[in-house]
C-alpha cells in the first residue's frame, strides 16, 4: 500500500503542495486529474524520488520512501514511470532500451532478450524493435515508454499523462494491455491525466488536485 | 574549461621544444633538434597527447551539454542502478569521442614538425623530405598514396560515426535543464571536483610547467626585446594571412552550411563527401598539389608568387572542419524559428540574419577564433606554399631549430605564444563587455 502523509512541496516561493495526504491500496488503479500547474506531476516525481520533499512522507508497505530528511533513491523502490514526454534514450534502439533497464535485476541476457520480445509484441511493437527513437513517431515513442516501464514487473506503476500524444484507439489498446499486466502482476497504478472524463470510467478511484489551498477529495 | 583547453593554441612544435627543454636540460636546443632518434617515438606521441587532447574533451563536453537529465532520471525510476547510468552515459559518448580520435589521427598524419625534431622517420616527415631536400615532388606523391588512402578510410568512418549520432540527438528530445537528483549530485558533485583537479594536475605539469621552462632558457628580457624589428614583420603577416583565411572560411562556412544543414542544395551528402575528402588529404600533400599547379611560369605562376595559393589551400584545408563546427550550430536552431518568421511575412534574408545568425553567434566566432589558431600555427602549408620572401612566425621558429642559439629559439617561440595570447585576450574583453551590455 503507497501511503502519503501531509506531503509538502515548495519550488522558491511557489508552493506546489501543501500537507497532501494520499492512499491507494495494492493492486489498485487509481487516477490524478486536475488543472494545469496543481502539482500533479510533481506529485509522482516526489512518489518516484526524483524531488525531496519540503515536509511530510511516504511510505510503501510500510518501507519509508522519502521524507524531507531520508530518501530512497528511485532505483531501489520497486516502480517503473512513464513520463509525459516520452523520454527514451535517443543513443538506443527499440529493444535495447527495454534490454537495458532488466541489466539491473537478475535476468540473464538470454532471459532478458526473451522478456523484451514478449513484451514488444505484446504492445505490437515487435516491427519496430531495430529503429533508433528518432525513427519513431510520437505515439510509437509512448508505447516504447509504456513498454519499457512493464518489462520488468514493476510493484508500484507511475504514469504522467501517458496518453497525451496518442490518438484514441491507440489509448484504448495501450490502456488495456497495461491493465492486462497490472492484472496479471498485481501491480499497483497511479495515473495522472487532465482527462478527468476518461479517469472516471477507466481508474477505479480518483482524486482531483487544486491549487495548494484547497486539495478536496 | 577555459586552461583545459589552453593546450590546443599551442603549435605542437612549440610544445615539443618546451618538452625537449623541460626534460633534457643537457641538450642544446636547436642545431637541428634532440638526438632522441632511438626512442623519439614516445616524447612525440606525449607532446600530440598533450596538444590535441582538447579534441576529445571538447566533444566530450559538447556532448554530455546534449544530454538530458530526465535519460538518467527515466533509467533511474525504471531500475538501472547508478553504475549502469554511467555505462548509458559512455555509450552516448562512444560516437562523439571516437570521432574525435580519428581526428586527431588526421591531425597527426598531417604533422611533420614534431616527429621531425625527435628525429622519427614518418610519413608526415619522409614526404617532407623528399620535396624540401630532392624537390621530387612525383616520389613525395607516390610515397604518400597509402597514407592518403587510410586517411579517406578514416574520413569515411567518421561520416558513418556523423550520420549516427545526428539519429541519436534529434531536435525533438534537445536536452532541458531539470532537477538533479539529490541522492547523487553530491557524489557526482565530488567525482568531477576530482576529475577537474587531476586535469588541471594534468594541464600544469605537462604544458605549462615545459613553458615556464622554456621562458627560463630565453633568459634575459633584453633578448626577448631585441628580437622584436626581426619579429615583428613576420608576425604582423602570420596575424593578416590568419586572419585573411580566418574570414573565407567563416562565410563560406556559413554558406555551406546552411545549405546543406537546411536542405536548400539537392544534394546535401555529396557536398559535405566532397568536404570531408578535402579535409582526409594531409596537408604535405595538398601543398605538394599545390606546387605542382601553381609554380609555373607565366600567368598561373603568379598565383603562387603572389602567395594566393598558400590563401586559397589553407581555405581547402580549414573549410571542412569551420563547415561542420557550422552545421552542428545550425542545426541547434530548429528550423520552426525560421517557418514562424516567413509566415509572419518576415523576408528569408532578414530571418537569416535577424534569428539564425543571430542564435549562432557564439559558433560563428568560436570557429573563426579556432581558424585563425589553426592557420597562425600552421607550419605545413606555409614551409611548402610561401612564395620567396615571405616569412611566418613558424617559418622562422622552424628555421631557427636549425640555424638559431636555444635562448633564441625560446624567445621566438614565446613571441609566437604572445603573438596568439593578444588578439585572444582582446576578444575575451570584449566577449565579457558585450556579456554585461547583455
Amino acid at each position: 500500500m503507497l501511503v502519503v502523509e501531509t506531503l509538502s512541496k515548495t519550488f522558491g516561493a511557489t508552493t506546489v503542495l501543501r500537507d497532501f495526504s494520499l492512499h491507494v491500496a495494492s493492486g489498485a488503479v487509481a487516477g490524478l486529474s486536475g488543472a494545469i500547474g496543481v502539482g500533479k506531476t510533481t506529485l509522482l516525481r516526489l512518489i518516484a524520488g526524483l524531488e525531496l520533499p519540503d515536509g511530510g512522507r511516504i511510505t510503501w508497505d510500510g518501507t519509508p520512501w522519502s521524507s524531507r530528511d531520508e530518501l530512497l533513491p528511485p532505483w531501489k523502490r520497486p516502480l517503473a514511470m512513464v513520463f509525459q514526454h516520452p523520454t527514451l534514450w535517443p543513443h538506443l534502439p527499440v529493444k535495447y532500451q527495454l534490454e537495458f533497464v532488466l541489466r539491473s535485476s537478475r535476468f540473464t541476457a538470454t532471459e532478458r532478450r526473451h522478456r523484451t520480445r514478449l513484451m514488444l509484441k505484446r504492445l505490437a511493437l515487435d516491427h519496430l524493435a531495430d529503429r533508433y527513437p528518432a525513427e519513431l513517431s510520437g505515439g510509437e515513442r509512448q508505447c516504447v515508454a509504456a513498454a519499457r516501464a512493464l518489462v520488468r514487473q514493476p510493484k508500484l506503476l507511475l504514469l504522467d499523462e501517458p496518453f497525451s500524444h496518442l490518438d484514441k484507439e491507440t489509448r484504448d489498446g495501450s490502456w488495456s494491455v497495461i491493465r492486462e499486466c497490472q492484472a496479471a502482476d498485481g501491480a499497483t497504478i497511479i495515473v495522472v491525466t487532465h482527462d478527468a472524463a476518461w479517469a472516471a470510467r477507466s481508474c477505479a478511484t480518483l482524486r482531483e488536485l487544486r491549487r495548494p489551498e484547497c486539495t478536496r477529495e | 574549461m577555459l586552461l583545459l583547453s589552453f593546450p590546443i593554441l599551442l603549435p605542437t612544435y612549440i610544445l615539443a621544444l618546451s618538452w625537449a627543454v623541460w626534460l633534457l636540460p643537457a641538450l642544446s636546443l636547436g642545431q637541428g633538434g634532440t638526438a632522441f632518434t632511438a626512442t623519439g617515438a614516445l616524447p612525440t606521441l606525449c607532446v600530440w597527447a598533450a596538444a590535441l587532447y582538447p579534441l576529445p574533451l571538447w566533444a566530450t563536453f559538447v556532448a554530455l551539454q546534449r544530454w538530458n537529465e530526465a535519460w538518467s532520471e527515466a533509467a533511474s525510476v525504471n531500475g538501472v542502478v547508478p553504475i549502469w547510468n554511467i555505462w548509458l552515459r559512455a555509450r552516448y559518448l562512444t560516437v562523439p569521442v571516437s570521432a574525435a580520435v580519428l581526428l586527431i589521427w588526421l591531425f597527426m598524419l598531417s604533422d611533420f614538425a614534431v616527429p621531425d625534431y625527435f628525429r622519427v622517420s614518418l610519413y608526415g616527415t619522409e614526404t617532407f623530405v623528399e620535396i624540401a631536400s630532392y624537390g621530387n615532388v612525383r616520389g613525395a606523391i607516390i610515397a604518400s598514396l597509402p597514407c592518403v588512402a587510410a586517411a579517406f578510410l578514416a574520413m569515411l568512418a567518421i561520416a558513418r560515426l556523423w550520420r549516427r549520432w545526428q539519429l541519436t540527438t534529434d531536435a525533438a528530445e534537445r536536452a532541458t535543464p531539470t532537477a538533479q537528483l539529490s541522492t547523487t549530485s553530491a557524489a557526482a558533485r565530488n567525482a568531477s571536483a576530482g576529475a577537474v583537479c587531476i586535469a588541471v594536475g594534468g594541464v600544469l605539469l605537462f604544458v605549462v610547467l615545459p613553458l615556464i621552462t622554456l621562458v627560463h632558457t630565453a633568459g634575459e628580457v633584453g633578448l626577448f626585446v631585441a628580437l622584436w624589428p626581426a619579429i615583428w614583420p613576420d608576425g604582423l603577416l602570420s596575424a593578416t594571412l590568419s586572419l585573411i583565411v580566418a574570414t573565407a572560411v567563416v562565410l563560406l562556412a556559413t554558406v555551406t552550411a546552411y545549405v546543406t544543414q537546411r536542405g536548400v542544395t539537392r544534394s546535401p551528402s555529396i557536398m559535405r563527401a566532397a568536404l570531408a575528402a578535402t579535409f582526409a588529404i594531409p596537408s604535405a600533400l595538398l601543398g605538394l598539389a599545390g606546387i605542382a599547379l601553381w609554380n609555373q611560369p607565366g600567368a598561373i605562376g603568379s598565383v603562387y608568387t603572389s602567395g594566393a595559393a598558400l590563401v586559397l589551400l589553407l581555405v581547402a584545408r580549414w573549410l571542412p572542419l569551420a563547415h561542420e563546427l557550422q552545421y552542428a550550430g545550425f542545426r541547434s536552431v530548429p528550423p520552426q524559428l525560421e517557418e514562424v518568421a516567413w509566415t509572419s511575412g518576415v523576408p528569408w534574408s532578414q530571418s537569416t540574419g535577424h534569428i539564425v545568425l543571430r542564435y549562432c553567434r557564439e559558433p560563428l566566432l568560436a570557429t573563426g577564433l579556432l581558424i585563425f589558431i589553426l592557420t597562425f600555427n600552421d607550419l605545413t602549408l606555409a614551409a611548402l606554399l610561401a612564395p620567396p620572401g615571405w616569412s611566418t612566425l613558424p617559418l622562422r621558429v622552424f628555421s631557427t631549430v636549425h640555424y638559431g642559439s636555444a635562448a633564441t629559439l625560446a624567445a621566438t617561440c614565446l613571441w609566437q605564444l604572445l603573438f596568439l595570447l593578444i588578439p585572444l585576450a582582446a576578444l575575451a574583453w570584449l566577449a565579457r563587455r558585450a556579456g554585461q551590455q547583455r
